[in-house]
């Protein structure tokens, strides 16, 4: 009986307590994260920018040295999506700007501007997934007053530390519509009510169309539409007066940057088949930002080239860009890094490896804009 | 209170002996290949010389012969499933096929998942010379001329070596075959190149060249299901007796290309 008494048992949780705070006092520190004095980006080429991914990213510290990698690569622009999902998690709840306050202050701090593209639907505003399985891109008519309404508020909310934002990403896929066909009209219907909420909150602010996958996909597939028919139903919708500025997305697969444009073809120059368009419908006064580019050297991927190719491509595609297109304001290089390998082809794309190795190309990207 | 703690006791040598009794069990998979006298590998044939498809649509290449080998000595058929590379892992883990033969290189973040078999080829970066150089040793390497491929795990390697030792100089060439050709014509005493590359070069123009030493090693691996251990120890013991009597070097041979060390004299 003595071997079971209470104080024994009281002996030993106070023991097995004290292992578990020593162990808790030695478990290393949290890096300590302090934003720091305001800093600016030295560059010769302004045209550079990247596509950062730091939605995911969950410890500061890496949101911070992200930036401040990105800022010593010479780039004084990123695209930055910011979900709706993440934010508002409840139909008229409060938004939680915890998380995009982390990227946008130190963007800010780093002297880095920031392109916020905004997406994606909370779970309250898509269908039951038991009647419908959708994806989180899924976003019905009756809920774009609610999309608005973020928008509006997320422009409210970084008024003055964010001047341009993207509605929506690649609208011309099913996959950014929850497996839906897009339709340009239904996209049209989104930018104008987005637009109106965001020049409300903000009249000075830049709202951003698109941003257009380059895709054949033809006007009846379920899959995509060619990015070039896409915006032309835009016009037709008469979404030009809800667009200060065309996003689009350029990629080079296989080809140099310098192959001629062919509306057959993708290829980096198609970006100007894309300009001809908005020429044609009047909007030669409208930039074009390119929101997502590059070259992919993954060993086994079909549309992937060598290392180095891809290193004198990107540099060749934005002094060419530089160069030809004075209507283009920004490159964005997809993608800076990934917060974990993604595991496929996409790895190739990053300029710096998830545990923040820079890659030749950042390298080489950090050599082209210095002074 | 005793009487309780011999219940527990007695419930979790149960439940251990029930989870080991059911895990010894559960992998059949060897047996279930045995008996239906076949393996069925996953591949993606867009990496020559490795799985390729000939105009006719017929699959060749290393893995091809390996696969065929392998299953011959575990005394079964094989054959070969085309799969798009980002679809080889989801394919093995829904049972299209029991294994992947695609040149795949290890990835610790899907061993939860997979489990890879001993290396069956090493394409990591070879220090290479000629055949009238000296023994070289990387990390010894002093007023040495070093070519690269540009902008490759090499150059990264090499621009490091260059700023620990004295001597370096790194020359970057746009491709693989063009930084062994400066070896070729002593345009440089060395090259950081990959095996796959110095044994293609070796059999598509003859030239001769000696790997002196592995730098980094990117062995490729046969993977399996995670549960599957009778099947890949099996895999593993074939490729253990191939790598011993020569038939690992033979196919390499065969379809990269030669490979001339030290060792043989070269």
């Amino acid at each position: 009986m003595e071997k079971h008494s209470p104080l024994r048992w009281i002996i030993r949780l106070s023991f097995a307590f004290m292992i578990a705070f020593l162990l808790f006092r030695l478990s290393p520190p949290r890096p300590l994260v302090i934003i720091g004095s305001p800093k600016t980006v030295l560059t010769t080429h302004p045209i550079v920018g990247v596509h950062t991914r730091l939605t995911d990213e969950v410890e500061e510290w890496k949101i911070q040295k992200t930036l401040q990698m990105v800022r010593e690569m010479g780039a004084p622009t990123i695209v930055e999506f910011f979900p709706w999902a993440y934010v508002q998690s409840e139909k008229g709840g409060e938004f939680d700007w915890s998380h995009s306050d982390l990227v946008i202050d130190h963007a800010v701090s780093q002297g880095i501007d920031v392109i916020a593209r905004l997406g994606t639907v909370p779970a309250w505003a898509r269908p039951d997934p038991e009647i419908q399985a959708t994806t989180w891109n899924w976003l019905d008519e009756e809920h774009f007053d609610d999309f608005a309404l973020y928008v509006s508020a997320f422009v409210e909310q970084y008024q003055g530390k964010v001047n341009k934002i993207i509605i929506w990403n690649e609208p011309n896929l099913a996959f950014e519509w929850g497996m839906e066909k897009p339709d340009p009209f239904k996209y049209s219907r989104l930018l104008a009510k987005s637009y109106q909420a965001a020049k409300g909150a903000n009249p000075k602010i830049t709202v951003l169309g698109g941003a257009l996958a380059p895709t054949l996909e033809p006007e009846d597939s379920n899959a995509g539409m060619n990015d070039l028919v896409f915006l032309e139903r835009m016009y037709e919708e008469g979404a030009s007066a809800y667009f200060d500025a065309l996003a689009v997305h350029a990629y080079g697969w296989a080809f140099p940057p310098k192959e001629p444009p062919s509306a057959e073809v993708i290829n980096f120059r198609r970006v100007e088949l894309l300009h001809d368009i908005m020429l044609q419908y009047g909007d030669a006064h409208k930039p074009v930002y390119i929101t997502e580019s590059g070259w992919n050297d993954h060993p086994r991927w079909s549309k992937a080239v060598r290392p180095g190719q891809r290193v004198q491509y990107t540099l060749d595609a934005l002094a060419y860009a530089e160069t030809h297109w004075p209507w283009v304001k920004s490159v964005a290089i997809w993608a800076f890094r990934f917060p974990a390998p993604q595991r496929s082809y996409a790895d190739y794309f990053a300029l710096v490896t998830p545990d923040f190795s820079p890659k030749m190309i950042y390298q080489s990207l950090q050599e082209y804009t210095q002074p | 209170m005793s009487r309780l703690r011999s219940i527990i006791n007695y419930l979790i040598a149960g439940m251990l002996l029930t989870s080991l009794l059911g895990s010894c069990s559960s992998d059949r998979s060897l047996q279930d290949i045995r008996s239906r006298k076949e393996i069925k590998f996953g591949l993606d044939p867009s990496f020559p010389p490795f799985e390729m498809l000939t105009p006719e649509g017929e699959l060749i290449g290393f893995d091809i012969e390996l696969g065929q080998m392998i299953a011959g000595r575990i005394g079964v058929d094989a054959s070969f499933h085309v799969i798009g590379f980002d679809g080889l892992y989801d394919a093995l883990e829904l049972g299209q096929v029991d294994l992947l033969l695609s040149a795949l290189v290890v990835e610790p973040s899907r061993m939860d998942q997979a489990a890879y078999g001993i290396g069956y080829y090493d394409a990591g970066l070879a220090l290479v010379s000629g055949l009238s150089s000296d023994k070289l040793e990387w990390d010894r390497l002093k007023n040495t001329c070093v070519a690269v491929e540009y902008a490759t795990e090499a150059e990264v390697l090499a621009r490091r070596l260059q700023r620990r030792s004295e001597g370096i100089t790194v020359v970057a060439h746009t491709t693989p075959e063009q930084a062994l050709n400066t070896v070729v014509s002593l345009e440089c005493d060395t090259a950081l190149i990959d095996t796959v590359s110095l044994r293609s070069l070796s059999k598509e123009s003859g030239v001769e060249l000696r790997m002196e030493e592995m730098v980094t090693a990117e062995p490729f691996s046969i993977v399996a299901r995670r549960n599957d251990q009778a099947l890949l120890t099996a895999v593993n013991s074939a490729l253990v007796a191939m790598r011993e009597d020569g038939a690992l070097e033979r196919l390499a041979t065969e379809w990269i290309g030669p490979l001339k060390t030290h060792s043989q004299g070269g």
